[in-house]
C-alpha cells in the first residue's frame, strides 16, 4: 500500500506543535490507518472492545512517541511496528494468563470430581521403561529425519504440524505457491514414514514385572 | 490437522525452543519485502521454529493489503473524541471558564530603598583586585576539572576489553549535541533524540549487515537489533531514547548472524560523557 500521505506527515504534526491544524492532520492519518489497525488486532478472537482499545492504545502511543519519529522513517512500518509490539505484549499477557489458567479435563468436570496430576498426562506405555527406551529414541530419530530434509520442506512441516498453519499461510509466510506447499508436505511425510517406519510397528510393550 | 496425528506429535515433541524473538523493525522490513534473500532466509527459520512470531508475520504482512469498503464503525468517532481530549490535554488546554486561580502566598514587604549611584572617587585598585581573583578563579577551576577527567579517564579504562574503540565526546554547537572527536568513521553523536554510532569494521573485514547487542555501563542489555551499512562503508546504529544514554562506558557486541551474537565477532567500547 502506498502511504496517503507524504513521510514527512507525522513530522508536520510535531512541527504543528499545538492547535487545529495539528488535530486535522492527526485526524486524517487516523481515519486512513484506523480501518488497517483494527483489522490487525482482529485476530486471536479479540472483542470489538479489545480491538477498539489496542486501536486507540497505538495512536496514543504515537501521540506520545512522536518525537523518535524522525525524517529518514516512513510513517507506515513505524506504525506497524508500534502496533506490532502492542500485538506481541497482547499476546504474551493471554498466554501467561492462559498457562496460569488451572486445566481441568472436561470429563472431570461432568462428574465433579477433582482433577489429579498425571492423570492421562501421557501414554501409558511410556510408563514402562521399554516405553520409554524407545520414545527416546523414537525422538531421537524423527529429529534427524527432520534435519536430513531440505530447509524448505521441513519449514513447511514445522509450520504445518508444529505450529498448525493452514497451506495458504505457509505459502504466505515462506513466499512459495499453496501448490507447493502442498508438494513439500506429502513429500516430507513420505519420506519421514520411510524413515520412521521401522518404529512405527515397534508398539511399546508392558513391563511383565 | 488432528492432534492424534503421529507426525504432528512427533514434529511437536522434537521442536526446538524458537530463542529470542524476532527484533519487531525485522519483521515489519520483512511483511514489507524490504530484507536480502540472506535475512529473509534467516527470517524464515526463525518462523518456522516460532508460531508466535508467524503468525504475528502473517498479520504484519495483511496489513498493506486492500481493505474491503466498509462503513467506519461508531466505535471509530467514540475512540477519535477519546483521542481529540488527549490531544487537548497533551497542548496544555486552557483551564476552563470562570476557573479561578487559587491565591498565593502574600508576598512579604519589603522596605524600597532609593537608588544611590556610586561615588566618582571609588578606588581603581578594587576593580583590578576583582579581576585578578576572578582570573585565579577560573584557573584553579579548570585544573581542577583537568585533574577529575583524568582520574575518572585512567579508572574507566582499567575495565575496557581488547578490540576496543573509546570514542571521548565532546560538547558539540551542532544543534546541541555532542559529536566524537574521532576520525568521522569512528564517532558517535548524540542527539536530542537520537544517536548514532558509526563503527569502523574490523580489519579487512568485508561490509555487510549485521546484529549488534548494545549494554548500558552496569552491563545491562538495552538494544539489540541489526546495524545498517551505510555508504560509506561503515556499520551505523541508530537509536533513539535519549534517557538511557546516561555518561558511562557502554559495550556494543556485532556479529553477522543474530543467533550468533552470544559469540561476537567484535566487541567495542565506548564512552558517552557530557
Amino acid at each position: 500500500m502506498s502511504d496517503p500521505f507524504p513521510p514527512q506527515a507525522l513530522d508536520d504534526i510535531v512541527r504543528l506543535g499545538t492547535g487545529e491544524g495539528r488535530d486535522l492532520h492527526f485526524r486524517a492519518l487516523f481515519d486512513a490507518y484506523s480501518p488497517r489497525l483494527r483489522r490487525f488486532f482482529r485476530r486471536h478472537g479479540r472483542t470489538p472492545t479489545e480491538v477498539e482499545d489496542l486501536t486507540q492504545e497505538v495512536w496514543v502511543r504515537v501521540l506520545r512517541d512522536k518525537k523518535a519519529f524522525s525524517s529518514t522513517l516512513e510513517f507506515e512500518p513505524w506504525l506497524m511496528t508500534i502496533a506490532g509490539n502492542l500485538y506481541r505484549n497482547d499476546l504474551r499477557a493471554r498466554m501467561a494468563a492462559k498457562r496460569a489458567a488451572p486445566e481441568v479435563p472436561i470429563d472431570h468436570l461432568e462428574e465433579g470430581a477433582v482433577p489429579v496430576l498425571g492423570d492421562g498426562a501421557g501414554p501409558a506405555a511410556v510408563d514402562s521403561p521399554l516405553g520409554a527406551v524407545l520414545d527416546r529414541e523414537r525422538r531421537i530419530q524423527v529429529s534427524a529425519a527432520l534435519t536430513e530434509l531440505p530447509d524448505k520442506m521441513r519449514r513447511c512441516f514445522q509450520l504445518r504440524y508444529d505450529g498448525g498453519f493452514k497451506y495458504h499461510e505457509i505459502a504466505a509466510l515462506l513466499d512459495i505457491s499453496i501448490e507447493t506447499v502442498k508438494a513439500h508436505l506429502y513429500q516430507a511425510r513420505r519420506k519421514l514414514k520411510a524413515r520412521l517406519s521401522p518404529f512405527a510397528d515397534a508398539a511399546p510393550e508392558e513391563d511383565p514385572h | 490437522m488432528s492432534r492424534q496425528d503421529p507426525l504432528a506429535e512427533a514434529a511437536r515433541a522434537v521442536a526446538e525452543p524458537p530463542g529470542e524473538p524476532l527484533a519487531m523493525e525485522t519483521l515489519v522490513a520483512w511483511s514489507r519485502g524490504e530484507l536480502s534473500p540472506a535475512e529473509r532466509e534467516a527470517v524464515e527459520e526463525h518462523l518456522a521454529r516460532s508460531p508466535e512470531d508467524a503468525e504475528l508475520a502473517l498479520a504484519l504482512r495483511e496489513f498493506g493489503d486492500d481493505l474491503p469498503e466498509e462503513e467506519l464503525s461508531p466505535e471509530h468517532s467514540a475512540t477519535w473524541d477519546r483521542l481529540a481530549g488527549y490531544l487537548k490535554t497533551e497542548a496544555g488546554g486552557a483551564a476552563p471558564a470562570g476557573a479561578r486561580p487559587e491565591a498565593g502566598p502574600a508576598e512579604p514587604k519589603v522596605q524600597v530603598l532609593p537608588f544611590v549611584p556610586p561615588s566618582p572617587r571609588s578606588r581603581p585598585w578594587m576593580a583590578w583586585a576583582l579581576a585578578a581573583s576572578l582570573l585565579a578563579t577560573c584557573v584553579s577551576l579548570s585544573w581542577g576539572i583537568w585533574q577529575y577527567r583524568k582520574a575518572s579517564d585512567a579508572a574507566s579504562g582499567a575495565s575496557v576489553r581488547p578490540n576496543t574503540l573509546i570514542v571521548d565526546l565532546v560538547p558539540n554547537s551542532h544543534s546541541g549535541g555532542l559529536r566524537g572527536s574521532e576520525a568521522s568513521a569512528q564517532q558517535v553523536f548524540l542527539d536530542e533524540a537520537d544517536v548514532t554510532l558509526t563503527l569502523a569494521p574490523p580489519g579487512d573485514e568485508p561490509l555487510r549487515r549485521v546484529w549488534g547487542r548494545l549494554f548500558d555501563p552496569a552491563g545491562a542489555e538495552i538494544w539489540s537489533g541489526r546495524l545498517q551499512l551505510s555508504e560509506g562503508g561503515a556499520w551505523t546504529l541508530t537509536l533513539r531514547s535519549t534517557n538511557m544514554f546516561r555518561p558511562g562506558l557502554y559495550e556494543i557486541e556485532i556479529d553477522e548472524r543474530r543467533e550468533s551474537v552470544t559469540e561476537p565477532r567484535a566487541r567495542y567500547t565506548f564512552r558517552i560523557a557530557r
